[in-house]
């Protein structure tokens, strides 16, 4: 008998634990509306991000490290005198490799080809001047390019306004929503941000014309980003 | 046996308490939650290259004398240029055999050899790497697998990249809940990734420019990012 009294204590004992969980949960008994705010940022290009460098090939190792330097500092005179810091300016590779000839069988021949190959990633933040750089850094020597890129140095501010955007644009789908079910929207009861997405447009009808200034034609373009709140609001 | 059946209860009571306590968390639970990124950028005082010496011969015997010949020179050039044995190791030696054929596609039994060196180096004065390159391929480097800027203690500046990434996460909830119209508690939650410094160009460090007679290069600067997650209760 006391044994089963003991046995029951315990199961009671489970069951308020279990209904005071639920409890703890809030959201269960809570009314709430889930929207997603989206919000805008139109941004023009402030800088631009550019791969490029020199590659060379002769049988002799010296040789062909030989040539990339010379026309390789070239490169690096022509970006320097466009203006670019030397702060933004890194090698991102340098690589001597080597290829084997071969024979109409398949047989390497003993014979070597040396492949040497200087990479510079910069930073250009004077971009009208991106055609005549481009153009001046392959007069030099430069024969890869592999990057050009626009981006804006800090667009946080833009994105703040875009955050406020989000927040009106959520405010109304909620507001649409709760009203359409009869309910009235209460204070927000969750909020949380998905990170900003740029979005790369090509269309930009105001930059279109002779972004790039001489040398190689290029157009910054606009660049867009996306910032999504997601919301959920209290219902009363 | 009674006392094990409770002991099971109490056990599966606190497995529901843990799931229970696990469950809110995302809509369930009132809150905001912010996530920012900050970014310092610095100029690298480490460069790690990988070079070395690839030689091929008839006879596996010359193939290597030949190639130990060169890595020696290579190393005694490194040495001149005043790199510490420390800061220099071999990450790789291999020989390989490669069968000739004749055009029945049968191997005639001749065999060419590849031999390979290559050394790991660690430079600490990256406005050296142009001479040091130009130094080791003149004493019979040929093979360079690149070269990788970093910082040897990056600990300060993912410290300031962290601040500034709470700095900005901060802000952002403070903006978003007055815009919002709702009224910020005490940071529930806080969780930070910092990242190690790695390749960007959109700073503003100091750089030395690369001596004439060598290897063009340039260290630029490096960027290290610290992100940060900040969930508060809303009251």
């Amino acid at each position: 008998m006391a044994r089963n009294f003991k046995g029951a204590a315990i199961v009671l004992a489970l069951a308020v634990t279990l209904s005071a969980c639920s409890a703890a949960g809030g959201g269960a008994g809570q009314r709430t509306v889930s929207v997603t705010g989206t919000g805008t940022a139109r941004l023009t290009p402030d800088i631009v991000v550019i791969t490029l460098g020199v590659q060379t090939e002769d049988e002799q190792v010296a040789k062909a490290v030989q040539d990339n330097n010379a026309r390789a500092s070239g490169v690096i005179e022509a970006v320097k005198a466009a203006g670019v810091a030397p702060a933004d300016i890194q090698t991102s590779d340098f690589s001597v490799s080597s290829q084997s000839k071969f024979d109409p069988l398949g047989n390497p021949t003993g014979e070597v080809s040396y492949f040497v190959s200087n990479t510079l990633t910069f930073t250009l933040r004077d971009i009208p001047k991106l055609g005549d750089l481009l153009q001046a850094a392959l007069e030099s020597g430069a024969n890869t390019v592999q990057n050009v890129s626009y981006s804006v140095a800090d667009p946080s501010e833009a994105l703040d306004k875009a955050r406020l955007e989000a927040i009106q644009d959520a405010h109304d789908q909620a507001s649409q929503l709760a009203n359409a079910t009869g309910a009235q929207l209460g204070p927000v009861f969750n909020l949380n941000e998905y990170s900003p997405v740029p979005v790369q447009q090509y269309a930009a009808p105001s930059f279109g014309k002779g972004g790039g200034g001489g040398g190689v034609p290029t157009s910054p373009g606009t660049l867009e980003y996306q910032v999504q709140l997601y919301i959920v609001y209290s219902l009363r | 046996m009674r006392n094990r059946l409770i002991i099971s209860l109490l056990l599966f009571t606190s497995l529901v308490l843990a799931a229970c306590s696990s469950q809110p968390g995302t809509s369930n639970q009132s809150g905001l939650s912010v996530t920012a990124t900050g970014s310092v950028y610095l100029a690298p005082d480490v460069v790690d290259i990988d070079l070395g010496v690839q030689t091929q011969a008839a006879a596996v015997g010359s193939a290597v004398a030949k190639n130990n010949r060169l890595t020696a020179a290579v190393m005694a050039a490194l040495a001149d240029q005043g790199l510490a044995s420390s800061d220099i190791q071999t990450s790789y030696f291999s020989v390989t055999p490669q069968q000739r054929y004749d055009d029945t596609g049968t191997p005639t039994g001749d065999v060419t050899y590849w031999v390979d060196n290559i050394v790991h180096i660690k430079l600490h004065q990256p406005d050296k790497l142009g001479e040091v390159l130009q130094a080791a391929i003149a004493a019979g480097a040929n093979s360079v697998q690149g070269v990788t800027y970093s910082v040897s203690d990056p600990s300060q500046a993912q410290a300031e990249a962290r601040q500034k990434a709470i700095d900005i996460a901060q802000a952002r909830a403070h903006l978003l809940a007055s815009a919002a119209g709702a009224t910020l508690g005490e940071p529930l939650t806080i969780n930070a990734f910092v990242g190690l410094p790695g390749p960007r160009t959109a700073g503003a460090a100091a750089a030395e420019e690369a001596p004439g007679s060598s290897v063009p290069v340039s260290p630029g600067s490096l960027e290290v990012q610290a992100q940060v997650t900040i969930t508060y209760p809303l009251r």
